[in-house]
């Protein structure tokens, strides 16, 4: 039986769908798979046989919130609970009426009796088993609780259903902030601060260095002093004033306390300059600090008698520097010493120095030029001298 | 502090200065001579109420006021009140005999409650100094930050506040220690970079900031050593939390100092870390620079405006990570922090000593 034949298929899937059939069967049982295309079923339509159960002999309460406004109570009440109920209250049980209570238990952990306030809702457990409860607040909690009402009034409870909040009708009325707290050490890994400069490698190291020390030429002390007496706006105006004044009478009168005159002369014999002493009692202390640098024992003193610097504070100054430049060549391995000390030659023979040359200054220039071999000397004596300087 | 030393310098300046205070200790005598200004200690009634204390307190201050102006025939030129404190004694004296008034703001109760408006008894100290503001009639402030936060608050006018920094009496700083002999007390290697920070330890100061970037630090600099001075309701907090990060050994938390303990501290340190997450003027900085060692402060309030950054010290923002690039691009190169301690010291003999202050003050009394 390796094959079948092509015609009793087709009647095998004929005679099981009942409509024309398109069935292509590939050959061969043995070796390969079948592949088939499913006939055309038409769809049923679904039909529910399936009923719900009037009763489910089960004592029960259910609420379900409907909208702000509305509850949805459906119940039933089996009839085990019936008899006990009719066991408890045997006497009147004929004149009961069935009753929903609602309670309404906003805030309230509810044990039966603390309710925040109730009402009641009778009907006829036969006529139905739900009903829509009207409130009039939204956003309310509730509980129900169906029982039986004696014809005095007093409440025999049957069961308990869930506690339902009805939502609320309106936009909230909580305006508070709530802040996001937003941690921002999530990431964990610590960031690279500072490299440590090791020598010359890393771009830190080198570039960082140069310009520190770039920065650090071009900034003075005097600069600080400066940027820090304008910082203030109060000491500022004090300043300008108090040279303002100084510039045009020229100091004013002294004034000491009494007693303390004689010790002006105690003061003086202890070898503050006259004039060192006078200028810092006529400034008072602030200008005498923007000025003359410092309170500080850190050299106060010597630069009290500089008057140049008095000058750099003025609008209008004029000064002078004086350097000097000495350049000569000899032959490129000779060795040349000016006094005691050692010139070097550049590769060509040739050398220059520069001297700084303050008021009344002297430079002796001897130059000795010995040649390698030590054979020939030539010596060069000079010397320049600045003479006096008059401030006008 | 502050009081006394202005007091001194405008003495030094040719005035006479009388200083009305409380008794610190019931041995106090009540009235004493020193340096030439004139200590009046007003005794007063205790109260459990705080504010209901200042109140007597200022009365007091008034009452013995008075006593000595008609003691004297001569009435004071100026009242000068400093903080909230003897704000109402400055408001009674004016409305009593209407001297001219001046108060200093050192800080506002909006400041100190870490910028919260609370109510209670900081409403009625936001009262007084409201109060105090409007009656005097000029206002000084801290700083810049402080001008305008007082003047935004307080609704004061532009001319009425005037700005005169704090100042430092760096004398007492002057003075060469051994460095070694000082951190060898606290366990501290002669050549560890050492990071001090002085201070009251509380939120507004921002410890706890330092000692989340200590770890950041210690990656690069092993051996680094971070001493804390000062006390306050975080201190043991803190404390805990670097031993937690596992860096309790790179730190010393010393408790309160003052005196020459402090000042041996400061010459011994490498820099002194201030990262305030709210600061009026910050006289650390001023300490700092005195010892001549440079600054790494937060950028806001106070330091931001006095520190010239990376010629005095570094301006950082409060937040740790920033704490530890300053403080890291600072032991980078310790000559650069050495130079910039140097013009710290500059900066405080030149705009920072008592006397410069005492001359705006006087500008700001003739004014």
């Amino acid at each position: 039986m390796a094959k079948k034949s092509v015609i009793d298929i087709k009647k095998e899937k004929s005679s099981a769908s009942s409509l024309r059939a398109t069935t292509r069967i590939v050959a061969d049982v043995k070796t390969r798979r079948q592949e088939k295309i499913l006939p055309y079923v038409p769809k049923k339509d679904f039909v529910d046989t399936y009923d719900l159960p009037s009763r489910y002999n089960t004592t029960n309460l259910t609420l379900i919130s409907r909208d702000p406004h509305l509850i949805h109570a459906y119940w039933e009440i089996s009839p085990s609970s019936i008899d006990t109920l009719r066991n408890k209250i045997d006497a009147e049980f004929n004149r009961i009426i069935y009753t929903l209570r609602m309670y309404d238990v906003n805030c309230v952990h509810f044990n039966g009796n603390n309710a925040n306030r109730w009402f009641d809702l009778d009907f006829d457990p036969n006529a139905t088993n739900s009903w829509y409860v009207n409130l009039w607040c939204d956003n309310v909690t509730y509980c129900g609780e169906i029982g039986a009402k004696l014809p005095d009034g007093k409440f025999v409870p049957i069961t308990r259903s869930n506690t339902v909040t009805t939502p609320r009708k309106t936009q909230s009325h909580r305006a508070e902030e709530i802040w996001m707290k937003v941690d921002d050490r999530s990431s964990g890994a610590p960031f690279v601060v500072a490299e440590v400069q090791s020598g010359k490698k890393g771009k830190y190291s080198g570039s960082r260095v140069n310009a520190e020390a770039r920065r650090r030429i071009h900034l003075t002390e005097n600069d600080i002093r400066a940027y820090y007496t304008k910082l203030s706006p109060l000491l500022r105006n004090i300043l300008a004033e108090r040279l303002a004044k100084l510039r045009t009478t020229g100091g004013y009168g002294l004034t000491l306390r009494d007693g303390k005159a004689a010790a002006l002369d105690e003061i003086l014999r202890r070898g503050v300059g006259k004039d060192q002493f006078l200028k810092r009692l006529f400034l008072g202390a602030s200008e005498e600090l923007a000025l003359f640098g410092g309170a500080s024992e850190f050299g106060a003193s010597e630069r009290l008698g500089a008057s140049v610097r008095e000058d750099i504070k003025r609008k209008f100054f004029f000064e002078i520097g004086t350097e000097l430049i000495v350049y000569g060549r000899t032959e490129p391995d000779a060795a040349v010493s000016l006094g005691n000390k050692n010139i070097p030659l550049r590769g060509d023979g040739t050398f220059s120095l520069r001297f700084a040359l303050p008021d009344g200054g002297k430079i002796p220039l001897d130059f000795t030029a010995r040649s390698k071999d030590k054979i020939d000397t030539r010596k060069i004596i000079t010397g320049v001298d600045r003479k006096f300087t008059k401030y006008e | 502090m502050h009081v006394t030393e202005l007091a001194c310098a405008l003495e030094r300046k040719g005035h006479e200065v009388h200083v009305f205070t409380r008794m610190a200790h019931p041995g106090h005598p009540q009235y004493e001579c020193i340096h030439g200004v004139h200590y009046h200690r007003c005794p007063f009634a205790c109260h459990p109420d705080f504010v209901e204390e200042i109140n007597s307190m200022c009365r007091a201050f008034v009452d013995t006021l008075f006593h000595v102006e008609d003691y004297m025939g001569t009435h004071f030129d100026i009242v000068h009140a400093h903080d909230w404190l003897a704000s109402n004694a400055m408001v009674w004296i004016k409305q009593g005999r209407g001297r001219k008034s001046i108060l200093t703001m050192h800080s506002t109760e909006y400041g100190r409650c870490g910028n919260n408006f609370y109510g209670g008894n900081s409403a009625r100290i936001r009262d007084h100094e409201r109060h105090g503001t409007f009656c005097a009639d000029k206002v000084i402030a801290v700083s810049n930050a402080m001008k305008n936060e007082v003047a935004w608050m307080y609704n004061l006018p532009d001319w009425k506040v005037n700005v005169i920094y704090n100042g430092v009496s760096h004398r007492n700083y002057d003075g060469w220690i051994d460095p070694a002999g000082v951190r060898r007390q606290y366990n501290i290697g002669p050549m560890d970079p050492m990071v001090m920070f002085s201070g009251r330890m509380v939120y507004q100061k921002g410890p706890d900031l330092l000692v989340e970037a200590i770890p950041h630090i210690l990656r690069y600099y092993g051996n680094a050593k971070f001493v804390f001075a000062g006390a306050g309701e975080m201190r043991w907090g803190v404390e805990r939390r670097a031993h937690q990060i596992g860096v309790g050994h790179a730190t010393r938390f010393l408790g309160f100092m003052n005196g020459w303990r402090l000042a041996d501290l400061y010459k011994a340190t490498d820099c002194v870390c201030v990262p305030s997450r709210n600061e009026p003027f910050g006289i650390v900085i001023l300490e700092a620079w005195s010892s001549g060692k440079p600054v790494v402060a937060s950028s806001n309030g106070g330091p931001g405006e006095i520190i010239w950054h990376d010629v005095n010290g570094l301006k950082i923002y409060p937040n740790p990570d920033s704490v530890a690039w300053g403080i890291g691009t600072l032991f980078s190169d310790f000559d650069h922090a050495r130079w910039m301690g140097r013009n710290g010291r500059v900066a405080v003999e030149t705009a920072f000593n008592w006397d410069v202050i005492a001359d705006q003050v006087l500008n700001v009394y003739a004014s």
